[in-house]
């Protein structure tokens, strides 16, 4: 399933995929995979994104 | 010097499984190639004796680091599984005696001319079966006991 809030958020901070790509420690295709739903992040990639972005993981991955 | 290699994930994950498969196709092949020199071509032992004793090295890291590790090394979630892989390993402990008696009765550059009397594979292969067949059931019986346990916990 396509992450969009994922993307919103990262738009919203006016940064590339390269950029958060860099942030995190990742290359760009696994963010785009990422926001793409083509793979699972581990929990300690998601509080990465999440504290780059500044949000919560219920913010960005939670299915409710 | 410090390395500025990303460490992806995900990269690091698709590097593993390529490594794991290209080790599991390698000792395959070891032990097709085995196989083969031994029962088809009638090899002498020396010619194959380097691959075999790899492979028993291989699969003896791989199950006592496993062990090591708090790890099965067999998925053995079903009652059928414990009897497969009973089998396979008695099949596996028929076939590495005859491998090490070819060597020490033919000697290792001689070619191994006539067959090994059967019955010691037989038996080894029964003994196998039945020795392992105990060792993997109490582990299933324990873990499957734990399992239950947990589940008793939770209600």
């Amino acid at each position: 399933m396509k992450n969009k809030r994922m993307k919103m958020a990262r738009l919203e901070l006016d940064m590339s995929q390269e950029d958060l790509a860099q942030a995190v420690g990742v290359t760009r295709q696994t963010i785009l995979l990422i926001e793409g739903g083509g793979y699972n992040p581990t929990l300690n990639l998601c509080i990465s994104i999440c504290k780059v972005l500044g949000k919560t993981l219920n913010d960005l991955f939670w299915e409710g | 010097m410090r390395s500025d290699d990303i460490r992806d994930e995900r990269v690091l994950a698709v590097r593993r499984k390529i490594a794991s498969e290209t080790l599991q196709l390698f000792s395959i092949a070891l032990f097709i190639a085995v196989l083969i020199q031994n029962i088809i071509l009638k090899a002498p032992p020396a010619q194959y004796m380097v691959e075999w004793a790899l492979l028993v090295a291989a699969a003896a890291y791989s199950i006592l680091r496993s062990f090591a590790e708090g790890v099965s090394p067999f998925p053995l979630n079903t009652q059928g599984r414990v009897i497969i892989f009973s089998l396979s390993t008695g099949a596996i402990l028929a076939f590495i005696l005859k491998v090490a008696l070819d060597a020490l009765i033919y000697g290792p550059e001689k070619i191994v001319e006539a067959a090994q009397p059967k019955w010691i594979f037989v038996a080894t292969f029964i003994c196998g079966t039945i020795l392992s067949f105990i060792w993997l059931q109490s582990i299933y019986l324990k873990d499957k006991r734990n399992h239950e346990q947990m589940d008793k916990d939770d209600d």
